[in-house]
């Protein structure tokens, strides 16, 4: 069928069209430029140019000073911050995440739960940003919603030593996108989890926890962490949530790249730029592993 | 090994009822077939039987034990999926040995049983590959040796060659039985195939909308359907409605003509009935343009041909109908389309099948 | 039984996200309708629409998503659409730009641009069309994506090689043959490019535009009642965009993970 689809063109090709193979493929890669273009201007280059000027000074001269500016505390503490945020909504997200997501395909799970949480999820998760932190301020701020009802109830949260404006808050509001960010993207993998895995253990003796343990963690783990990645990447650069919530309040990264650049922060402009290849750094580590653990797993999940 | 047996079997979803108080008792050793179309309800009472589904009412027993509320997973039977029940993460002498791990058999044990069950299927070789590296009817000897390496007490198998080549389905259904016999186990297959089930099983049960048809040896179901759905179902047949004739001579009367049928004689008068006949039980002679059938014979002219190989099936039209007649070859080249024939039969072969309430 | 049985545990769980999902956005509507210590009301909202810079941040974020779904298309679907016909290749190339963005973050990509043009072409980022340009940017994954798949979905090749013995030229090609066939990937593409700029802070409110979000900002730090009004606006945008995306899929039975959006 493919080979008729061929011949066709040829015999009916106008003069016009028949161009020398050569200039033909140029003309081909030619179509593509503008595209390529646009990318080289407005993403490679200035991540070209901030990552030369992590190695500059003001003046241009090259050094490394920036570099090692960044393991003076006030950077590390940002950074030490920002991996540990991200790792604990990492976890978070990715654990209940999971629960969840599994729970909606069982089968004795309504079929409407499995659409009505895949919208919610897709909702959810762009939800993120500055409307996000107002939303949690409205409930669980000192004069919020919920925060008010516990009052009335006798439960005194901020006199408790809660507030939503510290490292626990930022993980209750970063986890409100990173939950429904796993569920949109374990579901596929548990969709390939094809169901005569469990009946097969089941028929021959298995019980719940052998077969998770046998088959479906050895078969599911390389989602899982690959998802765990990518939540981990995206709390790490996450900007709006932080800065609407606690500000300057908790040292992270993003912000504190806002700041220097901002001029808020009293230090060698420069130091955005280091502060960005470091980042850079740590999230496309991110993407390689994740990239990696996706090959694997797709090995077994079709 | 154990006898299985199903006693008033239903199962209903929401308003649609899938088994409509199934009874069947399967002998110890027994290798019997659930045949039918889909939606008949076969998936449905093998899975009830392997503990997948609960029935709505009813009763499953193995070796005369109640086992309707055992957990699937301690029912001590072997199941065989239609397909991609292999556990891709582990090779075929691990997914041979999941059934022994589980049990708590030494690794030792586990490895020695599972090459031996490797062996008996043919893929000894094949021990260390995984399934993605298996070709379908490899991993289906694969999941056949894992089903028995528990040494169950019943084994079930839901359509194991419906995903296969054709080839290789004849090929590994003879090895299925051969093996079954060989180690006499109670074993249940579930087939849309009907000459897959003929050709392998000791008894054959033919359901429709989740109610048994007739269950028999597969000469039985092929030779003496008893409702018109197995007729229709298992094998062509050539099907002609009529009523008895009330001469007793054994004559059915249609609207084309009389034809003869000794069964004819066991029925009332004027009952409405269906004939059967096969279509390799029809002789089929040349007849001049001109001449009269034979006593007995009816007149028809060949409308087409159908190679089969060794035989070509001739459809003719007469004046009961289209009939599907079965000749030699050889015999077909010489009668070409338009071909006036006579066709006839032995009166003891049609059978009758009772119209009157269909 | 398919992957098990459905307990109390996964009710339990069912649970725990709706909970999650839902208490928030209640709180925030019951904060933005709240007039007085027992009284509800619209009050909230009506400041804040009436309010002019609401109503011009709301336009110029307007303008700025329909600019950026614009120069989106334009620049993607011929290249999309090129790379699917003549360059198969490229479309690792294509894949792996495609996470750039996420590499580079909106914060980074701010700084970066910022950088190179400051001192190179400063009128660059004199108005907000850089932020335009950056967002075609920040929403390329997205809109490679989307496209891509829909470009998948049916057979660009055989099609293109059936107009062209038909005599028709590239244009018309684009125009009439392909780009009807990805009507639902441009639209998907196009509603999660509005949600992300719509809501995007971080690079208008670091190269100093006064976006929708950016105004959001201010006055949540002013007042609270408007700050939960102009959450719940921007709540139902999204909801609107979901189901733009979900009604324009009923016909087509797409399900991709749709995640757009700042953070």
């Amino acid at each position: 069928m493919a080979e008729v689809t061929r011949e066709a063109p040829a015999v009916l090709q106008r003069p016009a069209d028949r161009r020398p193979r050569v200039s033909r493929a140029i003309l081909d890669w030619a179509a593509v430029i503008p595209f390529f273009a646009y990318i080289g201007v407005f993403l490679l280059l200035p991540a070209l140019w901030l990552i030369v000027g992590a190695f500059q000074t003001e003046s241009g001269s090259l050094t490394l000073d920036n570099i090692r500016a960044l393991f003076n505390d006030q950077y590390a503490n940002a950074y030490l911050n920002s991996v540990e945020i991200s790792l604990a909504t990492a976890l978070t997200g990715s654990v209940c995440g999971f629960f969840v997501a599994y729970a909606a395909v069982k089968e004795g799970a309504p079929g409407w739960i499995r659409s009505v949480l895949s919208t919610f999820s897709g909702v959810a998760a762009n939800f993120a940003g500055i409307p996000l932190a107002f939303a949690f301020v409205a409930t669980l701020g000192t004069t919020g919603v919920v925060t008010a009802f516990l009052n009335d109830h006798g439960i005194n949260l901020y006199q408790n030593g809660f507030t939503l404006y510290s490292f626990a808050g930022l993980v209750l509001v970063y986890t409100y996108f990173q939950l429904p960010l796993m569920i949109l993207v374990i579901s596929p993998a548990l969709d390939g989890l094809r169901r005569e895995w469990h009946e097969a253990a089941t028929n021959l003796g298995a019980t719940s926890l052998e077969y998770w343990r046998w088959v479906g963690l050895p078969i599911l783990w390389p989602s899982l962490l690959g998802s765990f990645v990518l939540l981990f990447g995206t709390a790490f650069a996450a900007y709006a949530t932080a800065t609407s919530l606690v500000g300057s309040q908790i040292s992270l990264v993003p912000i504190l790249i806002g700041r220097v650049t901002t001029g808020d922060f009293a230090s060698n402009p420069q130091m955005a730029n280091a502060l960005s290849l470091g980042m850079i750094l740590i999230i496309s580590v991110a993407m390689v592993i994740y990239a990696l653990l996706q090959r694997r797993s797709s090995r077994w999940l079709q | 090994m154990a006898g299985l047996e199903i006693q008033k079997l239903r199962k209903q979803f929401g308003e649609v009822v899938a088994l409509n108080n199934l009874d069947l008792s399967i002998r110890s050793g027994e290798f019997v077939s659930f045949l039918g179309p889909s939606g008949c309800g076969k998936t449905t009472a093998l899975r009830i039987i392997a503990g997948f589904e609960t029935p709505t009412s009813g009763r499953v027993l193995v070796d005369g034990k109640d086992i309707t509320n055992v957990p699937a997973n301690r029912r001590d039977m072997g199941m065989v999926f239609q397909a991609y029940s292999l556990f891709p993460n582990m090779t075929a002498r691990d997914n041979v040995a999941f059934g022994l791990r589980v049990r708590r058999v030494s690794r030792d044990q586990q490895l020695r049983r599972a090459a031996e069950l490797l062996e008996m299927v043919g893929l000894a070789a094949a021990m260390n590959r995984y399934p993605h590296q298996l070709s379908g009817g490899q991993q289906q000897r694969v999941a056949l040796a894992r089903a028995l390496a528990i040494e169950p007490r019943v084994l079930l198998l839901d359509e194991p060659l419906s995903a296969l080549d054709a080839k290789v389905r004849v090929q590994l259904r003879e090895e299925i039985r051969r093996i079954q016999t060989r180690l006499g186990i109670t074993t249940l297959y579930v087939t849309h195939d009907q000459e897959e089930a003929l050709s392998v099983s000791d008894r054959v049960v033919v359901l429709s909308q989740g109610q048994i048809e007739q269950v028999g040896t597969p000469a039985e179901i092929y030779g003496e359907p008893r409702t018109v759905f197995v007729a229709q179902f298992v094998g062509t047949m050539n099907r002609i409605a009529g009523r008895v004739a009330s001469n007793g001579r054994g004559m059915v009367e249609t609207d084309g003509a009389v034809l003869r049928a000794d069964g004819a004689r066991n029925w009332q008068n004027g009952a409405r009935v269906l004939m059967l006949i096969r279509p390799e039980s029809i002789s089929l002679d040349r007849l001049e343009e001109a001449a009269s059938p034979p006593e007995g014979a009816i007149e028809g002219r060949v409308r087409s041909h159908t190679f089969l190989g060794a035989v070509t099936r001739l459809a003719v039209a007469s004046p009961v109908g289209e009939m599907m007649v079965d000749v030699g070859t050889a015999q077909a080249l010489s009668l070409s389309e338009g071909s006036r024939v006579g066709l006839s039969w032995d009166p003891a072969v049609p059978r009758l099948i009772d119209l009157s309430d269909q | 039984m398919k992957r098990g049985r459905f307990t109390l545990w996964d009710v339990f769980w069912l649970l725990f996200a709706a909970v999650y999902f839902l208490v928030p956005l209640y709180g925030s509507a019951e904060f933005s309708l709240e007039t007085g210590p027992h009284s509800h009301g619209f009050d909230a909202y009506g400041q804040v629409l009436r309010d002019p810079a609401f109503q011009d941040s709301f336009l110029l974020s307007l303008e700025l998503s329909i600019a950026t779904v614009v120069l989106s298309m334009i620049l993607m679907v011929p290249t999309v659409y090129w790379v699917n016909l003549r360059l198969p290749r490229l479309r690792r190339v294509l894949d792996f730009i495609a996470v750039l963005p996420f590499v580079v973050p909106a914060v980074t990509l701010a700084v970066a641009i910022l950088g190179v043009f400051r001192q190179t072409f400063p009128w660059m980022i004199s108005g907000p069309h850089i932020l335009v340009l950056s967002y075609v940017v920040l929403a390329l994954p997205f809109t490679y994506r989307s496209l891509d798949a829909g470009m998948r979905s049916f057979n660009p090749r055989t099609l293109t090689e059936a107009a062209q013995s038909l005599g028709a030229n590239w244009f018309t090609i684009l125009l009439r043959v392909i780009l009807p066939n990805l009507r639902f990937a441009m639209l998907s593409a196009a509603f999660l490019t509005v949600t992300l700029v719509m809501g995007e802070y971080t690079m208008a409110a670091l190269m100093l535009f006064n976006t929708f979000s950016v105004y959001m900002f201010q006055i949540g730090n002013e007042q609270a009642n408007q700050a939960a009004a102009l959450a719940m606006i921007s709540l139902l945008l999204t909801w609107a965009a979901m189901f733009g995306i979900l009604f324009l899929g009923r016909g087509v039975g797409r399900r991709q993970a749709q995640i757009g959006g700042a953070r």
